[in-house]
């Protein structure tokens, strides 16, 4: 194994990433939001976004069960008929609805910048969209950028007017090194918020492999949806990006087409020597999909969502699409 | 560099060379272009089955390997040269034609000349070139270097004779048939290089040999302003000529007398009048020797034509002179003189008269010294008396009779002894503890020690010794040694001093040995100075000196009996006057045929090949095959396979 510079193209990263957060939230894409907001409504009659039946008891409209009554429960509560009848007294218990806070880590680790356009880009208008929608519901949205680590851009607030302050926010949003789920995960549980819907928007390509990113989302305690961020260059590596080329370009021409290679890991600064073979190709794409179908694995024994972006297309439209179809569940 | 020149071996060599080369080259780390990735996961897992080569990896590129290895195999033959022409293990035989033919027109420059261009394609360790003169010599042996053809060639010129390629290859068919059936696996390639005629009769012989056969007659490119310019002989028609004399040992063993040879070239040499003289004295009894009567003991040089012979004929020194008479009765004045240490004098073109002043041999006598037959024990003494007895060179006497000889000049006398005498030549049998040298040769001051062993080692005999099981008996290294001789004058002085363990009985096994009267006896002839019998001289023959001998007069170098003012001349001065309208030397090289015999009408084309075995072309022409020019192309179209497949990653 060898230890390649990761900064090798640090200063490539940070004029893309200017440029990124330049173009990150413009006009087209608000407005975009703001119809996804709309048909979230529309398929979403009985109410909010993240409607749900809460575990607590209490003064709801809907009743739900009996109980005995005990000293210093609410007097208005007891069932006085019941009463009347059997001798005893019981309390009336209905169930209360509640809002569903969101929950928002966006990936902005290293590897998030490097492409063009850079998939944080993606991550970030991904996850602003869903604030929208959020925020239309009266729901709390939260937001907490993570990489090596995880930061508290905006703690859970609601209301619709917050939309054009978590836009704001999001765009000073700065890299944050290598990508570590168990650390950033663990600080976020650390945070003990009450449960709530957690979006992990990343492409989840943690060092440690699939087995580290199953056991950070394994330890969260919230409701799980996971945005994987792709491109096709992910399961088709050619042609990878030259260390010496300016970063963010991605020329076809500009890749080799063959040979021997060395790939350098843009967060860790591993490199591998790698002969450009088909069969060393068709063993990388397996390994790829290996990785995926895992991903898609845990999600589903784990109940949760999971949703695959392409950051080289329309974000809003892959989620129209997606609220379209109803409720994402897996 | 050519393939014809190097061994399977070593072509196979160089492919495993640069099979091994690319192996490591293979293995070799190569220098990546590098990538930045967003993760190197999914890389990690895919290189686990097939990791980039490095130098300790395993072999991960065998089709790479060998699509290199055949492109480079390819570039390896191209280098090579390999010749469409060539025969595997062929024997190849150059016969230069040094016929009397080829001194006219640049003719002998042409075939030399032609004769360098087909040895730089020719493999060395079989490859024989024949010198076709008056007698067949070998001029460059198999595995010889080629330099050293230009070293004997410079010495050499067109003889007065006729053709002998004829005799070239019959003889080679006599050599095959000789060696047997072994001898017939090996194909053979004649290349004759001259314009003498060669029959299909005498080819004959040789394609009665089983392998296959091959015969080559290259165009010879001739520049007629480079040759000897012709030049008449004066006087008149003359067909013979003196060509050889010599003197070797008689045959019949007497030490005191030689076998005098002379060998006479022409149109009519078996019927021409030879008489020698000795001392003024006509000699009788001149014996014809004949070509195949070589059993006889005739030296190799009059083999093969056959030569006067005068047997016993009594070394006293005397001028032999030989005188020949043509048919006609006709006794030219001119003389070629010849002695056996190499002096010649040749004052006219042609030979008709010619004299070797005889060698001294005297009896060498021999004594013992005082008390040697004490000292070595009676076992030992009648070993060495038994010995000496039996040299018919020479005699012993008595240590009295042996001192009043001492100081004659023609009393060669040689004592026995245990002791140094003085200047007196002696076999010195002395203890090893008095000397250091198993053998010591001690000599004239004036000569080099080096040298002096160099000629001793075969002329005491000592080669003939088994060194390693005497020092086996003796139990320690036998060393020889040489040393001028203390208090000796210059010129004069030789001992030789042996370790008397060596002729012990109880020690080694020496007196038994075939080679003890060999190494006594020429060990007395040695200390005896007895003078060597030059075999003979020759013409265009260089002369063998001695070392320690100094040469007669200062024409010691080259035996010039044959050019005469600088020209070689033909010896049939007729053969000259055949007009020069036909085909360049085809008249005078069928005029010297007949001479030696030979049939003129088959004389013809000298460029026509007279045979060939397998049909195959004669002569390399523009248009001729030429392998490397298509392995050249084929490599190429490789390479550009190669770096097409490398471009679209086909290949590492």
């Amino acid at each position: 194994m060898i230890e390649a510079n990761a900064a090798l193209a640090g200063g490539s990263q940070l004029s893309a990433r200017l440029s990124a957060r330049a173009d990150l939230f413009d006009t087209a894409f608000l407005e975009a939001a703001e119809r996804l907001r709309l048909v979230a409504q529309r398929v979403a009659p009985r109410g909010r976004f993240a409607d749900q039946r809460s575990r607590d008891r209490g003064a709801g409209l809907e009743f739900q069960d009996y109980r005995p009554y005990v000293a210093g429960d609410d007097l208005r509560a007891i069932d006085w008929t019941v009463y009347r009848r059997l001798g005893r007294l019981f309390l009336r218990l209905f169930e209360e609805h509640e809002d569903l806070p969101l929950y928002l880590l966006p990936d902005v680790s290293r590897s998030a910048w490097l492409e063009r356009p850079p998939r944080a880009r993606a991550g970030l208008r991904a996850a602003l969209a869903l604030a929208a929608v959020s925020l239309g519901q009266h729901d709390s949205v939260g937001v907490f950028p993570f990489g090596d680590d995880l930061e508290v851009l905006q703690r859970p607030t609601s209301g619709k007017g917050r939309l054009m302050q978590l836009a704001s926010r999001m765009t000073k949003i700065e890299p944050m090194g290598g990508t570590d789920l168990r650390t950033s995960l663990k600080r976020f549980r650390a945070l003990g918020l009450r449960e709530g819907l957690c979006v992990v928007v990343s492409d989840f390509f943690d060092p440690g492999g699939l087995a580290a990113v199953e056991e950070a989302l394994r330890a969260v305690r919230h409701k799980l949806l996971l945005v994987q961020l792709v491109r096709k260059s992910d399961r088709d590596p050619r042609p990878p990006q030259r260390a010496t080329a300016r970063v963010g370009q991605t020329s076809p021409a500009a890749g080799p087409r063959g040979g021997e290679v060395r790939v350098i890991d843009c967060e860790s600064g591993q490199a591998h020597d790698v002969a450009l073979t088909p069969a060393v190709l068709a063993r990388y794409r397996a390994a790829y999909d290996r990785f995926n179908e895992g991903l898609a694995a845990f999600a589903r024994s784990r109940r949760a969502g999971l949703l695959a972006l392409d950051v080289e297309g329309d974000i809003v439209a892959q989620l129209a699409t997606l609220f379209e179809n109803g409720r994402r569940v897996v | 560099m050519t393939l014809t020149q190097m061994t399977v071996g070593g072509v196979a060599f160089g492919l495993a060379t640069l099979a091994f080369g690319l192996y490591l080259m293979q293995r070799l780390r190569v220098r990546h272009d590098e990538y930045l990735v967003v993760t190197t996961l999914f890389w990690q897992s895919a290189l686990e089955e097939a990791r980039a080569r490095t130098l300790v990896e395993r072999f991960r590129h065998p089709l790479a390997y060998a699509f290199a290895l055949l492109c480079a195999g390819l570039l390896w033959f191209a280098v090579a040269g390999p010749d469409s022409r060539r025969m595997e293990g062929t024997q190849h035989v150059f016969l230069l034609d040094a016929s009397a033919g080829m001194a006219l027109d640049g003719r002998f420059e042409a075939a030399t000349e032609a004769l360098r261009r087909e040895l730089a394609a020719a493999p060395r360790d079989r490859t024989e070139v024949l010198w076709c003169g008056a007698d067949v010599e070998t001029l460059l042996a198999p595995g010889e270097d080629r330099a050293l053809l230009s070293a004997r060639l410079a010495t050499r010129a067109p003889e007065r004779v006729p053709s002998s390629l004829e005799r070239a290859l019959t003889g080679r068919a006599a050599t095959r048939r000789e060696l047997g059936p072994k001898s017939s696996i090996t194909p053979r390639r004649f290349v004759v290089l001259g314009d003498g005629p060669v029959r299909e009769a005498a080819l004959a012989p040789l394609r009665a040999t089983p392998q296959p056969l091959r015969f080559e007659r290259p165009e010879l490119r001739r520049d007629r302003k480079g040759g000897p310019e012709r030049e008449a002989l004066p006087g008149a028609a003359r067909g013979l000529a003196i060509t050889a004399l010599g003197v070797a040992p008689a045959a019949s063993g007497a030490f005191t007398a030689v076998d005098v040879y002379v060998s006479v070239r022409g149109g009519a040499a078996a019927a021409a009048d030879v008489t020698a003289t000795v001392g003024g004295a006509t000699l009788a009894g001149a014996e014809r020797v004949l070509e195949r009567d070589s059993a006889a003991g005739l030296p190799a040089e009059f083999a093969a034509h056959g030569a006067w012979l005068w047997r016993d004929v009594p070394a006293l020194g005397g001028t032999f002179e030989v005188r020949l008479a043509t048919p006609s009765g006709l006794v030219a004045d001119d003389r070629a003189s010849a002695d056996d240490r190499a002096s010649a004098d040749d004052r006219t073109s042609a030979n008709h008269r010619a004299s070797v002043r005889l060698p001294t041999r005297r009896t060498i006598r021999v004594a013992f010294d005082e008390g040697v037959l004490e000292t070595l024990g009676p076992e030992v003494s009648e070993a060495l008396r038994l010995a000496l007895s039996a040299d018919t060179a020479v005699e012993l006497v008595e240590l009295v009779e042996l001192v009043g000889l001492t100081g004659a000049a023609e009393a060669p006398a040689v004592l026995i002894a245990t002791e140094p005498r003085g200047a007196v030549p002696s076999l010195c049998l002395r203890p090893a503890d008095e000397v250091a040298e198993a053998i010591l040769v001690e000599h004239d001051p004036a000569l080099e020690s080096a040298a002096v062993l160099r000629d001793a080692l075969g002329e005491l005999g000592l080669d003939r010794l088994d060194g390693a099981r005497l020092a086996t008996e003796l139990g320690r290294a036998l060393t020889v040694g040489a040393a001028p001789l203390e208090g000796a004058a210059a010129g004069a002085g030789r001992r030789v001093t042996l370790w008397a363990e060596l002729l012990a009985p109880e020690r080694t096994a020496f007196l038994e040995d075939r080679a003890f009267p060999l190494v006594i006896g020429r060990a007395v002839r040695w200390l005896a100075a007895t003078p060597a019998v030059t075999p003979y001289v020759a013409t265009g023959r260089l002369v063998p000196r001695r070392v320690g001998e100094a040469a007669v007069g200062d024409v010691a170098e080259v035996v010039t009996l044959a050019s005469g003012r600088g020209s070689l001349l033909d010896p049939a001065p007729y053969i000259l006057a055949v007009p020069s309208d036909r085909a360049a030397g085809v008249g005078r090289a069928a005029g010297v045929g007949r001479a030696a015999g030979a049939d003129r009408s088959v004389a013809a084309d000298p460029a026509r090949v007279v045979a060939r075995a397998d049909g195959e072309p004669q002569r390399e022409g523009p248009g001729a095959w030429r392998p490397l020019t298509w392995i050249l192309l084929l490599a190429t179209a490789l390479l550009a396979v190669e770096w097409a497949l490398v471009n679209r990653g086909r290949m590492p």
